[in-house]
């Protein structure tokens, strides 16, 4: 199999997906199918992690970003960690996703969604 | 009418494949078979990964643009690549029957846009271009022929 994902729910809305492989014209339509039923429940983010990632063209963007688009949508976060440098090198001349949901761990993309959620209930908590 | 030019030797002295040719149907499920044989020809020479990289990605843009615009009927057409390399640079042709498509004169993304609302087309072409130190197209005979060249050491 040249794409091989797994997908793990962490019990906070938080999605962690492993991709390993090639993200490409023949793969891509396999991984947005495996996102549907993400994207279809109650997702907070979703933590993309790309140490395994080898290849990633047009075809595989296009699925990053339309995985993008439809959570913006819900409200919930996109996050990319451990991008290849090569690949980081595609998605920045491609500008199709935004610099912000890039982090150089996994640790990093994770804290920054603790903060998120932890503003957004300590603001639901703001009474006065 | 040939608008094909003569072809230099394919093997080099030191046994490195210099050019590779494949005819790809026109089904998007042809080409990680052909891109998979490209990756063997372009490690087969000094090709640095990054270089082999965008190689292989503009090369499937490039045909799966093909694939996906060109041709307006149903039936099988075969696309013709060919790849060449030289001292400095990788040359890749692609070729096809299909109705002109000129991919160098395609406009920009708009890039003005924020991220959520930007349509999702357009990417691909966008790729190549910046992949590229090159692009060249040209119709003849009834034939797209994109020309792609990448520098070896940009």
């Amino acid at each position: 199999m040249s794409l091989k994902t797994t997908i793990d729910a962490k019990g906070n809305g938080l999605y962690a997906v492993a991709i390993n492989g090639r993200l490409d014209t023949d793969t891509a339509p396999q991984l947005e199918k495996q996102l549907e039923a993400v994207l279809a429940g109650d997702v907070r983010a979703v933590r993309f992690e790309m140490s395994g990632l080898d290849y990633l063209s047009s075809m595989g963007i296009r699925v990053l970003f339309k995985t993008f688009k439809a959570l913006k949508q819900k409200k919930a976060m996109f996050l990319m960690a451990n991008l290849q440098p090569q690949i980081k090198k595609v998605i920045e001349i491609a500008q199709a996703l935004p610099p912000e949901s890039i982090f150089s761990s996994v640790a990093e993309a994770d804290a920054y969604f603790d903060a998120m959620q932890k503003k957004v209930l300590d603001s639901g908590d703001d009474e006065s | 009418m040939a608008h094909r030019k003569p072809k230099k030797p394919s093997i080099a002295e030191d046994g490195s494949a210099r050019s590779w040719k494949r005819l790809i149907p026109n089904r998007l499920e042809e080409v990680e078979g052909a891109l998979l044989s490209f990756e063997s020809f372009l490690s087969s020479g000094p090709v640095a990964e990054k270089t082999r990289f965008n190689a292989m990605l503009s090369l499937e843009e490039a045909v799966t643009n093909v694939i996906k615009y060109a041709f307006a009927d149903d039936r099988e057409h075969g696309i013709d690549v060919e790849a060449r390399l030289g001292p400095s640079e990788i040359v890749i042709e692609v070729s096809d029957d299909g109705r002109e498509f000129d991919p160098v004169s395609a406009p920009p993304p708009n890039f003005d846009l924020p991220f959520e609302e930007r349509p999702v087309g357009g990417l691909g072409i966008h790729l190549l271009r910046k992949l590229t130190s090159r692009m060249a197209y040209e119709r003849a005979g009834g034939r797209n022929l994109l020309t792609l060249v990448l520098e070896l050491d940009p």
